[in-house]
């Protein structure tokens, strides 16, 4: 996994055979920095049911695109044998899958969908949105749990300026190695366009806590 | 699977042995005339054997045809096996059968130029000649050498034909094994107006409908191994045979199936008296691809083709539109400069007009005043959401001809009629897209909001109307 993005994974890496859970503003800027890394290596990694991921985002994070395939699910799919079979489809030919927020799988398949997963070593990252209602997260149980809690767009003003970047807290939750509950801030992206972790030191992390208080009070007042 | 070889007959002979081999079994096919397979199974039943049935094969063809010459019937696993003792029997005993699952003993002893023969998949592919000098060079004569050597190591110096041609030796690769019986529904037909004397205006019209099959068939990654042709006449008779490829029909063969079973007909005794009005192509067998004529995203690894054998099942089960691959083309809008290319269309782009990709390629790079710089949206609404932006004393929000907005938006009210407060705003960036053309003209003004929860979009005015168009998530 890209040195960048290390604090986030306690392990260095997504361990094959598991899931990943990415919530919050950014959730797909941040799955997509999270598969980007795969894909750079040669791992092919398939999107389900993300039917409005942006091309060109994918793009800046980095990711290989002959490699990448997006796998639209109808939306209106109330019939989960057909979700189930998809998965598993994609998940025997797949290093990585992505999967979207509107997908829905109960618990007996989710537990087939991750023998499944083990079985093949496939990793999955399941980009929940805004609305975290961990549907899907909660039946596969994700190894890691990533929330970004805050964030903060600069660049913009009133009718000046451009987005540039973002600033995000995120907190991980996991088991095993990473029970303990951490916060990382990050930019999602920097103005240099990279997905990066900050400096996990003390110092510089209350720094940009600050940053974000400053902000927020030069704003309200 | 038994292999009926009589050597060079006419098509008008072959019609007659044709109309004789379907007393046995209505499954006969017609590898080209001359050389018939049938299902030896079904029939050894019933007449007791294979070697009986045989017999009995080159019995009838002798009765229906006397002037053909003598035929050499040859049952085996695979139809290579098969056709091979064929070849053999037509020079000796006239029945050669092969016992089951000892098609590998006796392909050992027979040249390795046996695999150049008509019978063979690999016959008339290209690189074959080259295979075939190689492996004589390096001391090869009989298929038993060929087949001594290891599988692995044979793909990885010979690639796919070598492969081939070692299954082959080994009395595999056959496709007929995993090959799927297609339902009726997949034939095409022309009606020909005004009815049709000569052949060759029959052929024209089959041509046409074996491109359309073929190509449907390659889209769904199928290869047609078997057909069925039917012509009718307007004396109210009809034609029906079925025809079989060693590896898959190409448009061009099926014209020639087309023209061999008219010219037969139009000479046997059960010839039409007018001439051709309808003409049918159902694909009765066909087989997964395998791959090679897709060369999807180009390098072949172990990898690319899980992946793509993944996607081929995922296809089967939302049907082909449903996977797509992201490429990045020219434009201004978000939407126009990601794409989303069907799967199967990138093949065929890639493979049609390598020209035309390049053009692309080129024109994602080349400089699109206009275009928001990075970062990009992550979402990006295939169908813009219809919104609305209000000021902070609840008026609409426009902009002016001077590319100015009235007010500072406010509000903006999603399409479930959710408000929520822009607290950061930039814009507007106006968009004047083929302005030199009316009827496909884009005017936009565009707007990036950031609302109180944080979150950041891309928003368009567009005719008076407001669009969001993607989110910065």
């Amino acid at each position: 996994m890209e040195e960048t993005l290390s604090p986030l994974l306690p392990e260095g890496g997504i361990r094959r055979g598991t899931a990943v859970a990415v919530s919050g503003h950014g959730a797909m800027t941040l799955a997509i920095a999270l598969a980007a890394e795969a894909s750079r290596r040669g791992s092919w990694v398939a999107a389900v049911g993300m039917a409005d991921l942006g091309v060109s985002a994918l793009a800046e994070r980095g990711v290989d695109l002959e490699r990448w395939a997006l796998i639209g699910l109808p939306i209106a799919t109330r019939d989960g044998r057909l979700t189930a079979d998809v998965l598993g489809a994609v998940v025997g030919g797949f290093d990585l899958v992505l999967l979207g927020p509107a997908i829905r799988v109960g618990n007996a398949m989710a537990r087939r969908l991750l023998a499944r997963m083990r079985e093949h070593g496939t990793s999955l990252i399941c980009a929940l949105g805004n609305e975290a209602s961990g549907n899907i997260a909660a039946s596969l149980q994700p190894e890691l749990n990533m929330m970004i809690e805050q964030t903060l767009w600069t660049g913009v003003d009133d009718g000046h300026g451009r987005l540039l970047a973002r600033r995000a807290g995120v907190t991980v939750e996991g088991r095993g190695a990473a029970s303990r509950p951490r916060r990382v801030l990050m930019w999602l992206p920097s103005t240099e366009g990279r997905v990066t972790c900050v400096e996990s030191d003390q110092t510089s992390a209350s720094a940009f806590d600050l940053g974000l208080e400053d902000i927020r009070q030069r704003r309200a007042g | 699977m038994a292999v009926v070889n009589l050597g060079d007959i006419d098509t008008c002979d072959n019609e007659l042995v044709a109309a004789a081999l379907e007393q046995f079994t209505p499954l006969a096919e017609a590898l080209r005339p001359g050389l018939h397979v049938l299902g030896a199974r079904g029939p050894s039943r019933y007449f007791g054997g294979e070697k009986a049935v045989a017999e009995r094969v080159v019995r009838a063809i002798a009765d229906a045809v006397p002037s053909a010459p003598r035929a050499g019937v040859g049952v085996a696993d695979g139809l290579f096996a098969a056709g091979l003792a064929a070849r053999v029997a037509a020079a000796s005993t006239a029945v050669v059968v092969v016992p089951p699952r000892h098609s590998q003993p006796f392909l050992a002893d027979l040249p390795l130029t046996s695999l150049a023969d008509q019978i063979s998949p690999l016959h008339g592919e290209d690189g074959t000649e080259a295979l075939l000098d190689v492996l004589w060079r390096l001391g090869m004569r009989t298929m038993g050498d060929l087949a001594a050597l290891n599988e692995a190591d044979v793909l990885g110096r010979f690639g796919w034909p070598g492969l081939l041609a070692h299954r082959l030796t080994r009395g595999l690769g056959d496709r007929a094994l995993q090959a799927e019986a297609t339902g009726d529904s997949a034939s095409v037909e022309a009606e020909i107006d005004p009815p049709a004397d000569r052949i060759e205006t029959v052929a024209f019209t089959a041509r046409a409908l074996a491109d359309g099959m073929v190509a449907r068939l390659a889209r769904d990654g199928l290869d047609c191994v078997s057909i069925g042709i039917e012509a009718e006449s307007d004396s109210g008779h009809a034609s029906r045979r079925r025809w079989r490829h060693e590896l898959r029909f190409s448009a061009a063969d099926i014209v020639d199936r087309v023209r061999w079973q008219l010219e037969g007909w139009y000479r046997s005794p059960e010839r039409p008296t007018g001439p051709v009005t309808l003409i049918r192509i159902t694909p009765c067998v066909t087989a997964p691809a395998d791959g090679r004529q897709l060369g999807m995203w180009g390098a072949r690894s172990e990898a690319d083709e899980r992946a793509t054998k993944a996607l081929a099942r995922v296809q089967g089960l939302l049907g082909a539109e449903a996977v797509t691959v992201p490429r990045l083309d020219g434009g201004r809008r978000p939407a126009d400069i990601g794409r989303r290319v069907p799967l199967f269309d990138t093949a065929a782009e890639a493979q049609a007009s390598p020209k035309k990709a390049k053009k692309k390629a080129k024109a994602a790079e080349a400089p699109w005043p206009g275009r928001l710089p990075a970062p990009s949206p992550a979402v990006v609404l295939a169908q813009p959401e219809p919104i609305t932006v209000t000021d902070c004393v609840g008026t609409p929000v426009t902009v002016g001809g001077r590319g100015e907005a009235s007010a500072a938006p406010q509000l903006l009210t999603d399409s479930a009629g959710r408000s929520r407060t822009v607290t950061a705003w930039a814009g507007p960036w106006p968009l004047d897209e083929r302005w030199w053309r009316p009827s496909v003209r884009r005017r936009q003004a565009r707007f990036q909001m950031i609302l109180d929860d944080g979150s950041a979009h891309l928003c368009a005015l567009e005719a008076g109307r407001w669009w969001r168009e993607a989110t910065y998530d």
